[in-house]
């Protein structure tokens, strides 16, 4: 079983290639916000940099891993390495996801903290590795657990929205609250395949307005360089 | 009462006082424009040195001087820039 288990049969392909672009956008920013932790060292970029990056290694594995489903490719590396069970390799690729995905957010969760203090950031990772990997349904904990952290997160970026009003922070607490409702629907995708579909555009919307924001940005240091 | 202002803030204000005085400015002038402590202004200085953002002169007359390097011009442009990403993910 891997994700693309519970994708519609028509949008097997396009996952692998939405996850992906989804990555792309994840290490541009991690790569951003690593070059601005260089320049300032302020702390607070090096933790948003470490969490797009394991939330976009996250998509890379999902990516990978469907397409090796799609592909059946799968099989023919448990023959090559000798794992008796596909279905036991998928769920690596499942487990592999949900950790780096977990780890990510719950450090961007930590960044919003804005305390000097490490301990409530290993309390929140063991939490919820351990509610995740000890459940019965781990996908079904995973995705009300990423739901729970993202809505924090939304809170986060609407109050900084309203600090700060303008429409780059605009933009990304909108794109907090489309991957808020994608997670939601993944739940659910869990019993129906059209709300996986609704979740890979929701969350396409959403890393589409994290890389405007970027592109923007980018923009702005060309004039002032010029 | 002002806010307090972050190392990113601080960091800029000595650079941009620098710039502003032609990239060739005394010791003294820094302290009124960066409005720091003599210790802090010293601390920080030997930070910028250190990481290659500001030299330090001294002319004939035996003068001390600060100037900016490539590096930190860039700093300069790049400021506003990381402030409007910062300000994006409310990381300040």
């Amino acid at each position: 079983m891997s994700f693309s288990t519970f994708s519609p049969e028509w949008f097997f392909g396009y996952d692998v290639a939405l996850e992906f672009l989804f990555a792309i956008i994840l290490l541009a920013v991690a790569i951003f916000a690593f070059r601005a932790y260089k320049l300032t060292e302020q702390k607070q970029l090096i933790y948003f940099s470490l969490s797009f990056l394991f939330i976009g290694i996250s998509y890379i594995i999902e990516s990978i891993f469907n397409y090796m489903t799609i592909t059946k490719l799968n099989a023919t590396i448990c023959q090559a390495v000798k794992i008796k069970s596909v279905a036991l390799f998928d769920l690596m690729g499942i487990y592999t996801h949900m950790f780096f995905m977990t780890i990510g957010l719950v450090l961007l969760v930590y960044m919003t903290f804005k305390v000097e203090e490490k301990r409530p950031l290993w309390l929140l990772l063991i939490v919820s590795l351990v509610a995740i990997f000890f459940s019965w349904n781990k996908l079904l904990i995973f995705f009300l657990l990423s739901s729970i952290y993202l809505l924090f997160l939304v809170a986060h970026f609407f109050g900084n929205c309203i600090i700060h009003k303008t429409a780059n922070a605009f933009m990304i607490a909108s794109a907090f609250f489309l991957l808020f409702i994608s997670h939601l629907h993944f739940i659910f995708a869990l019993n129906s395949s059209l709300f996986y579909f609704a979740g890979h555009i929701l969350e396409l919307f959403a890393y589409l307005l994290i890389l405007l924001n970027l592109v923007l940005l980018k923009n702005e240091k060309k004039k002032r360089s010029s | 009462m002002k806010r307090k202002r972050d190392r990113l803030e601080i960091i800029h204000d000595i650079l941009h006082a620098i710039k502003e005085k032609g990239n060739k400015i005394k010791p003294t002038h820094i302290l009124y424009k960066s409005n720091l402590s003599h210790q802090m202004l010293k601390d920080y200085l030997g930070d910028l040195i250190s990481k290659g953002f500001v030299e330090f002169n001294i002319n004939k007359k035996g003068g001390k001087r600060y100037s900016l390097t490539d590096k930190g011009f860039k700093y300069l442009s790049d400021y506003y820039v990381i402030r409007e990403f910062e300000n994006s993910y409310g990381l300040n």
